[in-house]
């Protein structure tokens, strides 16, 4: 009995199907089992664990902000397509843009879940037609899943009954005939066309280039009106920016002329102040204290006077001063206050005549410049 | 923009023929005298009887017209989006699946609770698990678009005074509680239960009803569907079509301000103002 018979194998091929069956018998409802409560668990921990934290007052609850854009670009990474650029705002500042740019906008809402999604993405939406189309009429394109609120919400205000939805808006103008002629409205942005539920991209095109020929008329009109009035704007923004400016260049020039009159008000203050102020002149018989100082004008005249040897040559440039201006012979009443944040330069320069050098203006003490003991000056402009 | 679905049953055919249904059959079950043959009880039905039959037919129709007057609102306020959600195929296999997984599951649980716990458990006719497996897929997938806050204050010996958030979704859950309780809260909680256990399983792809077709009925109905004659010329839904783009122009606008109003009285004044 080397070899076993065949009724040997019939009986072992039965043994090891039967203990198959007996395996995956008791494993199957094992692993859905296993499977089923597993959810379950899961289900059950997530939805009391959320709401466990909602209630938790006590510790901090991390808020999501996600704006309309973050949405968008949620959405536009699931969408995962270079062809079609979607709009990366909500839907009402797409509108928004589409109003303000005056251009088309197309709406796409999907739905997932939807038997037709990828069907119709992949047929019609990334169809390169389609795409040419979308392209060549620089359409603008906002997408949005309906699992999402606010697409949700554009779905029911346009009343879309089956999904994936197309839809078309542009900028409308209603006219009324009237007995005076046609009143047209201000334009307001509508749904043209839409498309529900899969379609052939043909059909698709021809549906939205009837909606294009039939609407874009107005469109370039309201564009072309709003050129008008924007150029307009840019030319009455232009003239107010020259008047502006002319303007300005009046008010400067008064405030300098008013600037100019102010400095020479306090020059003549300075200058009546500043002889108010002088040193008496030194008596003749106190010899050796004082120097004698004649200074030609530029009038021609002669003037002299004698200084103390110990004040500044300053003080000799405002006796010239004073005396080529004729303030030094005015009656000046004794209350001149020195003006306040005024700085007094002297416009001239006095000369010595021989050996010929000029006297600057400055603390120096008379003893120790070149007018001492006599000195002949000569004052001279500045140039 | 508005949380309201669209009105009707356009393009939604098994949206129509399933409300058809809900409010046909007890009428049907009624006129005939046959609402006895629709309930559904282990002991003696099953236990002594076996009359397997009755798990088949038990949800074919409401016993009360208040519970059809529910789901009927709660198809046509919340459930009609299901369809434009997932397609006419789609929603009309996910039915025929989740009612055979209604059927098995309570035919389980029945049999388990008569000879394990030694209960006999009343299940209400109706089809009660249908719609909540429904709702419970229908939860998962609406957003909440506004919510509200009721602030209860004079609570004694709290700082804050009580706040209830609630979302737009409240007045769905109020029919859906009503139709929980609607039967008692065992006899009609129980298949409702077990709908939303089964709404679960098939949202989690566990048990295959969200893409997977039923074999057998739903391509016969997409043959039948795709056999139809298309039409070549201009048929009435075209024109419809094309009327209803018109409509939709003139209809929807961002602001409706903008559309001068004009009562029939200022257009025949206008007519004599020159």
């Amino acid at each position: 009995m080397s070899r076993p018979s065949r009724i040997h194998a019939y009986i072992s091929s039965a043994w090891r199907y039967t203990l198959l069956a007996l395996q995956s018998g008791i494993t199957f409802p094992i692993l859905v089992l296993y499977k089923i409560v597993g959810v379950f668990l899961y289900l059950i921990l997530n939805r009391f664990g959320t709401k466990l934290n909602k209630y938790h007052h006590d510790g901090y609850t991390t808020l999501k902000k996600t704006t309309p854009q973050d949405k968008a670009r949620q959405f536009i990474n699931k969408f995962d397509s270079d062809e079609l650029t979607l709009l990366e705002c909500g839907y009402s500042q797409a509108l928004y843009k589409s109003k303000r740019e005056m251009k088309w906008l197309l709406c796409y809402i999907q739905s997932e879940e939807h038997e037709d999604h990828l069907r119709f993405k992949q047929n019609v939406l990334l169809s390169p037609q389609f795409v040419d189309f979308v392209n060549s009429h620089d359409f603008l394109v906002w997408g949005g899943d309906i699992s999402q609120s606010e697409a949700f919400q554009v779905a029911n205000g346009f009343k879309v009954t089956k999904f994936p939805f197309l839809g078309l808006l542009t900028l409308t103008v209603n006219s009324t005939p009237t007995a005076n002629g046609v009143t047209t409205s201000a334009p307001v942005l509508s749904l043209v066309s839409k498309v529900q539920g899969y379609q052939d991209v043909y059909k698709v095109i021809t549906k939205f280039s009837k909606a294009y020929d039939k609407y874009n008329p107005t469109l370039i009109t309201l564009r072309h009106d709003h050129e008008q009035i924007e150029q307009d704007r840019q030319v009455r923004r232009a003239q107010d920016e020259a008047f502006e400016r002319s303007l300005n260049v009046d008010r400067e020039r008064t405030r300098q002329h008013q600037l100019r009159q102010q400095r020479e008000r306090d020059r003549e203050l300075y200058l009546k102040w500043r002889t108010l102020s002088m040193k008496p002149e030194p008596d003749t018989s106190a010899k050796g204290t004082y120097a004698r100082v004649a200074i030609r004008l530029p009038d021609g005249s002669r003037t002299s006077r004698r200084f103390n040897k110990d004040i500044s040559v300053e003080e000799i440039y405002a006796f010239a001063e004073a005396s080529s201006t004729g303030i030094i012979s005015l009656e000046i009443p004794p209350d001149v206050e020195k003006p306040e944040g005024y700085e007094h330069e002297y416009s001239f320069r006095l000369i010595q005549v021989m050996p010929r050098m000029e006297v600057s203006c400055d603390d120096t003490r008379i003893e120790d410049s070149v007018v001492w003991p006599n000195g002949n000056l000569i004052m001279e402009e500045k140039e | 923009m508005t949380s309201v679905l669209p009105k009707g049953f356009t393009m939604m055919p098994v949206t129509r023929y399933l409300t058809g249904f809900v409010i046909c059959a007890p009428l049907l079950v009624s006129l005939l005298g046959i609402k006895h043959l629709l309930v559904l009880s282990y002991d003696p039905f099953i236990s002594s009887w076996h009359q397997y039959w009755r798990f088949a037919v038990f949800q074919t129709a409401f016993q009360n017209e208040s519970e059809v007057v529910v789901a009927i609102t709660l198809l046509h306020f919340a459930l009609k989006h299901l369809e434009r959600l997932y397609g006419s195929f789609r929603l009309a296999s996910l039915l025929i699946w989740s009612s055979l997984y209604n059927v098995v599951l309570v035919s389980i649980l029945s049999f388990l609770v008569y000879r394990v716990l030694g209960v006999n458990l009343f299940v209400s006719a109706g089809p009660y698990g249908i719609f909540f497996t429904l709702l419970y897929l229908y939860w998962q997938s609406t957003p909440s678009i506004y919510r509200f806050e009721l602030v209860f204050s004079g609570v004694p010996g709290s700082p804050n005074p009580a706040k209830l958030v609630i979302t737009d979704g409240i007045f769905v859950k109020i029919l859906m509680v009503q139709l929980f309780v609607s039967d008692g809260v065992l006899n009609s909680g129980i298949p409702s239960a077990i709908g939303v256990a089964v709404g679960a399983l098939i949202h989690s792809h566990i048990l295959p009803g969200k893409s997977v077709d039923f074999p057998l009925v739903i391509p016969f109905l997409r043959r039948y569907a795709a056999r139809k004659p298309q039409p070549t010329r201009p048929t009435v839904s075209d024109v419809q079509d094309e009327s209803d783009d018109e409509r939709d122009a003139t209809a929807f606008r961002d602001d409706e301000q903008d559309t001068p109003i004009r009562p029939l009285g200022t257009q025949l004044l206008d007519t004599f103002r020159t």
